[in-house]
């Protein structure tokens, strides 16, 4: 059951920077598909409700020439189906539609999912290989963080208490990449979430390597150790000696997805998965590889 | 939830001892423990635990007996329940001080359970954040004590 509170419907970020500044404890909605569980679980009780959704241009997407622009409100809708998004970044376009289901995809908006930051977030982890930052707003002024300092750890942000986060920028990779995204789970939330982008010379050798391992450690992280071991690697002789190093890297605990020991050689299976996938598509080719219980984009 | 650390520390046993019965200063090594009150002295004590992760914030009222208490070792149980969020927590502290060198070692053991809609937060989040809550509890004794 939902408890009486006061919605507020500020038509511009200051508006609601300053209803924010006034009001520490009131919650920020933005599509409604964490807070309002919590609120009819009882869980979060606010007095007040700022509602981001009526704000224009939050929910602008703006595809320039090496970033993309996502708006706090665009919903992962909007990005599954944007013709821009689904021709230039189609792992993001690919992403937002395997995240929850189309109920939560319909409303739920890539600022509320990078904001409340749940450790199983799948955009969190895959906007990492996009060298992210988030752009915060309060009424002393703008600020831009990378998506790595942002999100602190399970629920927790960097964001001030006045500030409203209003988009996720993400960075286009340098020529011919390649990528590919896997999650694994056998609950609503994914029990595991892995990006791995690579760039590749005329050659066919890895220029540049980006992996994020998500759902397995406090926060989502980039695993430097294990970009490093593809650096320099001719694509067809790319071992999984770095799958190793992706599961030496997280840090996991025993929860109702898995063990700790368990997750660490989900991320070693899933990490050699995602780099097959890479290479198949490096080749030219659809990666048609199917896991139980896991999604290949 | 099961943490368990051990902590070498400068001041002699004597000190170590006295201090972790000195109510007031204990407390103020807890982080989010207000209000501490003694019921029955070595026996039983009363305090609030406020905790928030993310946007949810917890605030209980416990009920703390001292259940084992001989040289070097103490045995806490703690249980309270936070009405507005229905959420019950249980907990035991097991304290073994021990002569070592450089003066003290102190082996905290903290086992204990959050029950309630509560655990919906996941049980790595209530695990990571007893670990946290541990750790901090042993820089501020250490601090307390000086070493």
């Amino acid at each position: 059951m939902l408890r009486a509170f006061e919605l507020h419907r500020p038509a511009s970020v200051a508006e609601a920077s300053s209803l924010l500044a006034a009001r520490p404890d009131a919650a920020l909605y933005a599509g409604g598909t964490e807070l309002l569980l919590l609120m009819k679980a009882g869980l979060v009780r606010p007095a007040d409700v700022i509602d981001l959704k009526r704000i224009p241009d939050l929910d602008a997407l703006a595809d320039g020439a090496d970033a993309l622009a996502i708006g706090a409100t665009v919903t992962h809708r909007t990005l599954e189906r944007s013709p821009v998004v689904r021709a230039r970044w189609p792992l993001v376009a690919g992403v937002a539609a395997h995240v929850a289901n189309v109920r939560v995809r319909n409303v739920g908006t890539v600022g509320g999912n990078l904001a409340f930051a749940d450790p199983h977030s799948d955009l969190a982890t895959l906007f990492l290989v996009f060298d992210a930052t988030v752009d915060l707003a309060s009424a002393a002024g703008a600020r831009e963080l990378p998506l790595g300092d942002f999100v602190r750890g399970p629920y927790e942000t960097a964001r001030r208490p006045d500030e409203v986060l209003t988009a996720v920028r993400l960075r286009a990779w340098p020529a011919r990449p390649v990528g590919a995204y896997v999650k694994f789970g056998l609950h609503e939330r994914p029990t595991l979430g892995l990006a791995l982008a690579l760039t590749l010379d005329r050659d066919d050798r890895v220029t540049a390597a980006r992996l994020a391992v998500g759902c397995v450690s406090p926060a989502p992280h980039r695993v430097e150790a294990a970009e490093r071991a593809l650096v320099g690697q001719p694509l067809g002789a790319l071992t999984d000696e770095f799958a190793g190093l992706a599961a030496a890297a997280v840090d996991p605990v025993d929860d109702l997805h898995g063990g700790a020991d368990y997750k660490r050689e989900l991320t070693r299976v899933f990490a050699r998965r995602a780099l097959t996938a890479a290479v198949t598509r490096a080749e030219g080719r659809t990666p048609d590889a199917r896991y139980p219980h896991a999604i290949v984009v | 939830m099961r943490v368990a650390r051990e902590v070498a520390l400068a001041a002699p046993t004597e000190r170590v001892w006295q201090a972790l019965w000195d109510v007031p200063r204990m407390v103020a090594c807890v982080p989010g423990c207000v209000d501490a009150r003694e019921v029955e002295p070595r026996r039983r004590y009363q305090a609030r635990m406020s905790q928030k992760v993310g946007p949810i914030a917890l605030s209980v009222p416990l009920d703390i007996r001292v259940s084992e208490e001989g040289p070097g070792r103490l045995v806490l149980e703690a249980r309270g329940r936070d009405s507005l969020l229905a959420a019950e927590v249980q907990m035991s502290v097991r304290l073994a001080l021990e002569a070592a060198e450089p003066g003290s070692r102190l082996a905290v053991e903290a086992e204990g359970r959050v029950l309630g809609k509560l655990g919906a937060l996941g049980a790595s989040v209530i695990q990571r954040r007893a670990e946290e809550l541990v750790d901090e509890f042993t820089t501020r004794l250490r601090a307390a004590i000086g070493g």
